[in-house]
């Protein structure tokens, strides 16, 4: 084949480019470490990397996310831990305080005591994480709990929502890391016994007052709403024979009062007096449970509870000290499965805790891994292995080196040197 | 004539021819770097003999022809490749810049922004009432709203530069084609006499020049001119006329030798003004689509739910909504219209501040369409208008249950009212007296919505005359679209020309019906429409949606659908209901602004929020920009929402429906629109191909894997514009060392060649010289 000059330069020229364009090539990734720098130097690669991208950047954010769900619930047990060990406390002080070598006095120093643990409980009920209030259901910037009175309080009110704090630990699920405090400081249960089930009253009808009736209330747990209809028919039972009134008691969820008065029916009441502390059975009352200061009550018209029923944690505690200032032997005797059954509600609220803190440190490792394993496809995918880039480097130096040193020989021959 | 003086003439015809082929050879040793050079030879012949006594002598040499070496078949080859390669060189040169937009290599790609958001929605989720983690996630939507919008604003800028090489590409066309045509002029005079070598050669360079920016094709004529068309057969050059392209508002116009234009835009194929073409209205716009679709889908798939949700504070000022209907004032025609869930309902919560503690009350649109029909029109109305009917108070068509009343309007076919009005109340079905201002019809049996509208045409006569239209066959080019028809030019199908103006979500035509026996066909888009009758006034509109397949339904609106100003209505009404006393006592009140967009006004010591926990929300806040976290429909005009520059509004919280309150640590709505992540949704996927229609197609996978799909698209599409022009830079290579081979210029070979004409001219001349001497012996013989 005829092979002209032009040719042999053009060729020199074209080849000479794309070893350039190799060598620079082979440089970049030495240089970058990166194999795609393009879209189009893989572009298969690099959807993949995009998505183990964003897969990483979720991992790490689930990470952080179970970071702060750690932060709450160690916070938490904490405070549970601490209220456990204060109910421990309270039940060795009640046990001591009910043997009779105590004196009245000493058992009003008792109910000091017993404020104290009531302030150092409110503290840790009223604990913040990051500045939110863990037990405040999801009104995380309202402080669920205070003192009726802070100088003598009688009672807590619940300033939280019924809501439970959230925080996303997984792709598809939540955790649980805040608490409604009425979930677990509060009860929506009462337990009825021989210690709290009877009711001494005295009905006016026809302008005529009966004798002192006794309404019973059978054993058993109720809720607010349950114990309101059990109360009625313990009471319409009770009723004087021959004045068959018919009682109608209610709850108010908003007020947290019970109201009791008859039904408005056939036979109706002049007044009506509950026997707290005249009745025979005055030590085996329900009054405490259902609001009610432990003194008589005489009213023309409905009667409501003297204060918002509260069963739980501060119940408990509010009512031993009552008990303790009265010098009330029964009561601080009643108060030792209450305040068992607290211990209980806040070692089962830690367990419940623990299996979470179990549940995350498995999220954990699984992210942990998935993070790894990620993070090896992607500098699979990305990045250059850096022996091959090198040699790879070298031999196209080498190659550039030698097409360098072959053109400059061939060029140099012409004829027209030795005509 | 025999004798020295036929010696002396036939050595002088030597020294003559081999002076020519010095020549020869000096102008091929000159233009040994001439590009498109190809190289002569002088074609040496003998004379004629003459006849001496019995003897034909011959009398030396002459140069019949300089002729020059090239093969036109593999000129044109050279020609087509060289095209091919500008072509793809062009195209690689735009689809590196398009992959550095998106280069992926930078924190400030749009994948890493993406994540960056939904992070900021978990950080928001972990610290709900957390001024921080709000201006957090503020200014990270606010970035990623401004890639999207860098990222359009960047490729527009592409097509508008591509736009201007196009214009400097036909100049450059129309210079080369008159260029050609004037030397096809001296070739064709030259060509009687002798053969015009460095003209052929420079009209050869010419057509390669051409080629590098359009494939062209060419045919030698008999008398040396040279004719060229484009790959397409448009003319361009023939003999000494130069046709011109001309450039009309980013078409190409071929100016044919009538006179008359044609759009050659999407018929220019091969070299630079190909690749450019190609850049322009195929991969540019694709991607361009692809991007606005992710947009889309990002601005609907936030707002649905963030217009669900509360953020720490309820509104207490009134509000206009950031999205509003054309003229018809169909809710169908919001920019995120066709998203309403017309199964839901739409519900406000009003907080009454006046009160201690504030008390909540709930204000509840049913969104249903009733599936009632409306039919057998009898009776006539005065004269040729529009009715607008709206259920005013929902009820059961059927002898039992609430009667539903529908109020009615008349207006002029120029869409004023006339200030006629009525009610119906349906007491039964299919009574016939539901009059409508002289008009009967059947209505069947169902459930009737407050808020329910619909439109009646009557025709000169005053009877009924509804647009009569149906999709006869096709499918629709865009899939899962909305196609929107709007009258421009009014009257009777058949009997009059209507112009009609339909749109969807990328392009927009205007169609024609001209009077003639009905049905009228036409296409549209890919689907044929058929037109059988109905009068129709400007303005009005119907749509027709299509599925996923591109399968088409038509919404006329005749049939029952929603208005602004029905919505606004059945709001008002349910509001007052709620406040109990008549109207405009509601707590919040809606209008309508000039703009029509939704206007919510509540009375001084109320304030609104939307939704709640329980309600299934039909998506009408988010359609008509209310509680949004975006604004825009698109990747030009996304951007986070005003409201939120007071970031207590980003709703990370959600109404608790059975107390109208909510806790600002509640993050369920932050934690769904972080879910909105791993969440699979249909997605548009557009198909550009220059010369036909363009289609769309349905995607479903996460956002994020559609942007991936559409990113590794555009490396593939990068990779192969790559490959091809490595592949055609060593085509082109090999066909150059062919034609140079052939037709280039080798000095050893022409240095041979000097030293061969110079030793014939030396031997020429030497038998001068021995004449010369035979000469002077005769002479000398005395």
């Amino acid at each position: 084949m005829r092979v002209t000059h032009n040719t042999i330069y053009n060729v020199a020229q074209s080849r000479l480019a794309n070893l350039v364009a190799e060598l620079s090539d082979a440089n970049r990734e030495v240089t970058t470490g990166n194999r795609i720098n393009r879209l189009s130097d893989d572009p298969v690669g690099i959807s993949r990397v995009v998505d183990l991208r964003s897969g990483i950047a979720n991992i790490e954010q689930l990470s952080q996310n179970i970071a702060t769900a750690r932060n709450w619930l160690s916070s938490a047990e904490t405070s549970l831990g601490t209220i456990a060990d204060l109910m421990d406390d309270m039940k060795v002080l009640a046990i001591g305080m009910r043997n009779d070598n105590y004196t009245a006095e000493d058992r009003i120093n008792a109910a000091v005591q017993v404020q104290e643990t009531l302030s150092q409980v409110l503290d840790l009920v009223n604990t913040q994480v990051n500045g939110q209030y863990i037990f405040s259901g999801t009104k995380v910037d309202t402080k669920p709990y205070a003192f009726d009175d802070p100088d003598a309080p009688t009672m807590v009110s619940y300033s939280g929502n019924d809501g439970a704090f959230k925080v996303k630990t997984g792709n598809t699920s939540n955790t649980v890391v805040g608490y409604s405090g009425e979930d677990i400081f509060g009860s929506d249960y009462l337990t009825v016994d021989d210690t709290n089930n009877m009711i001494d009253f005295q009905e006016v009808v026809g302008g005529v007052p009966s004798a002192e009736l006794t309404a019973t209330i059978p054993h058993g747990t109720y809720t607010r709403d349950e114990l309101a209809t059990a109360i009625e028919n313990a009471m319409t039972n009770a009723s004087a024979p021959g004045n068959g009134v018919t009682y109608e008691v209610t709850y108010d969820d908003v007020t947290g009062l019970y109201t009791l008065w008859d039904d408005g029916g056939a036979t109706t009441l002049d007044s009506l007096n509950l026997m707290w502390k005249s009745g025979t059975n005055a030590d085996r009352s329900i009054a405490p449970d259902i609001g009610f200061e432990p003194v008589d009550e005489t009213d023309t018209a409905a009667i409501d509870s003297d204060q918002p029923v509260q069963w739980g944690l501060f119940n408990t505690l509010f009512d031993l000290k009552g008990y303790l200032e009265n010098n009330d032997i029964a009561g601080i005797e009643r108060s030792f499965a209450r305040i068992d059954t607290q211990f209980e509600n806040m070692t089962n609220a830690i367990s419940r805790i623990g299996y979470k803190g179990v549940a995350l440190d498995a999220k954990t490792t699984v992210l942990e891994d998935l993070d790894l394993s990620f993070q090896t496809q992607k500098s699979d995918i990305e990045e250059v292995d850096i022996i091959d880039a090198i040699t790879s480097l070298q031999a196209k130096q080498t190659a550039y080196e030698a097409a360098l040193a072959a053109t400059a020989q061939v060029m140099d021959i012409s004829l027209i040197d030795y005509l | 004539m025999s004798g020295l003086g036929m010696v002396l003439n036939t050595a002088k015809e030597a020294i003559a021819a081999q002076q020519v082929s010095l020549n020869v050879t000096g102008h091929n040793i000159a233009n040994v770097n001439t590009t498109g050079y190809s190289r002569q030879t002088a074609i040496h012949a003998t004379l004629d003999a003459v006849q001496i006594g019995t003897h034909l002598l011959g009398t030396g040499v002459t140069v019949e022809d300089v002729t020059r070496t090239a093969d036109a078949l593999l000129e044109r080859r050279l020609d087509d490749q060289k095209s091919a390669l500008s072509g793809y060189e062009e195209a690689d040169r735009y689809m590196r810049i398009l992959e550095s937009l998106f280069s992926e290599n930078s924190e400030t790609s749009l994948s890493t922004q993406i994540s960056a958001f939904w992070n900021s929605w978990h950080d928001l989720s972990n610290t709900p009432d957390g001024a921080s983690e709000r201006v957090a996630v503020y200014d990270t939507a606010s970035r990623l709203a401004e890639q999207f919008e860098w990222l359009n604003e960047n490729m527009r800028q592409m097509e508008s530069d591509l736009t201007q090489e196009i214009d400097a590409g036909i100049s450059r066309v129309n210079t080369l084609s008159q260029q050609i045509a004037a030397l096809n002029l001296d070739i064709i005079s030259v060509s009687v006499t002798s053969t015009p070598n460095d003209m052929l050669d420079k009209r050869d360079q010419l057509i390669g020049e051409l080629s590098e920016l359009i494939d062209v094709k060419t045919f030698e004529l008999s008398n040396g001119g040279l004719t060229v068309t484009t790959e397409t057969g448009s003319l361009l050059v023939y003999n000494g006329d130069a046709y011109q392209l001309e450039q009309q508002s980013d078409r190409i116009i071929a100016v044919d030798p009538n006179g008359t234009g044609i759009d050659m835009t999407d018929r220019l194929t091969g070299g630079r003004l190909g690749g450019w073409l190609t850049m322009r209205d195929e991969v540019i716009p694709q991607y361009r689509n692809d991007l606005d679709a992710i947009a889309q889908e990002f601005i609907w798939a936030v707002n649905e739910i963030h217009s669900q949700g509360v953020g720490l504070d309820y509104f207490t000022n009134a509000m206009t909504g950031s999205y509003h209907t054309d003229g018809s004032g169909m809710l169908s025609t919001l920019d995120f219209g066709d998203r309403i869930d017309y199964t839901g309902d739409f519900k406000m919560w009003v907080k009454d501040t006046g009160t201690t503690p504030a008390t909540y009350a709930d204000i509840t649109v049913d969104m249903d369409i009733s599936s009632v029909t409306v039919d057998n029109y009898t009776g006539n109305a005065p004269g040729s208008f529009r009715y607008e009917l709206t259920v005013t108070t929902a009820g059961t068509v059927g002898p039992t249950g609430t009667d539903p009343v529908i109020s009615w309007e008349r207006f002029n076919p120029d869409g004023t009212s006339t200030g006629v009005t009525g009610t119906v109340t349906v007491t039964d079905v299919n009574t016939l007296s539901a009059t409508v201002d002289g008009l009967d019809f059947d209505i069947s049996a169902g459930d009737l919505y407050a808020g329910n509208t619909f439109r009646i045409n009557t025709d000169a006569a005053g009877a009924v005359d509804d647009l009569d239209v149906s999709v006869a066959s096709g499918i629709a080019n865009s899939a899962g679209d909305t196609y929107l028809f709007r009258i421009n030019t009014q009257g009777t199908v058949g009997t009059d020309t209507i112009e009609i103006e339909w749109s969807n979500s990328i392009a927009a035509e205007t169609i024609t019906l001209e009077p003639g026996a009905t049905p009228i066909t036409i296409e549209v888009d890919g689907m044929t429409l058929s037109f059988d009758g109905g009068t129709v006034f400007d303005g009005d509109e119907f749509t027709i949606s299509t599925d996923a397949q591109g399968n088409a339904t038509v919404n006329p609106s005749s049939d029952l659908h929603w208005t602004l100003s029905s919505f606004a209505d059945a709001f008002n009404s349910a509001a007052d209901a709620v406040a109990g006393g008549g109207p405009g006592s509601g707590y919040v009140q809606a209008s309508i602004s000039a703009n029509r967009e939704l206007v919510l006004t509540p009375l001084a010591g109320y304030q609104y929020a939307f939704s709640d926990d329980q309600v299934q929300d039909a998506g009408v806040a988010a359609a008509l920009g209310f509680n949004t976290f975006f604004d825009g429909y698109d990747a030009s005009t996304i951007k986070v929402n005003d409201v939120l520059t007071e970031n207590n509004f980003i709703a990370a919280a959600i109404i608790d429906a059975d107390s109208g309150d909510y806790g600002v640590g509640d993050n369920t709505n932050a934690i769904a629109i972080a879910d909105l992540q791993y969440e699979s949704r249909s997605v548009a996927q557009w198909t550009y191909d220059r010369g036909s229609d363009t289609t769309s197609s349905i995607i479903n996978g996460t956002l994020e894997e559609y942007y991936q799909g559409m990113i590794g698209a555009m490396g593939v599409e990068a990779e192969s514009i790559a490959r091809n022009v490595a592949f055609s830079e060593v085509m082109l290579e090999q066909l150059t060392e062919q034609r140079d081979s052939l037709s280039g210029v080798n000095l050893d070979e022409e240095m041979i060649n000097l030293m061969k004409f110079q030793h014939a001219f030396t031997a020429a001349a030497k038998i001068i010289s021995i004449a010369d001497e035979m000469l002077q012996t005769l002479l000398s013989v005395k």
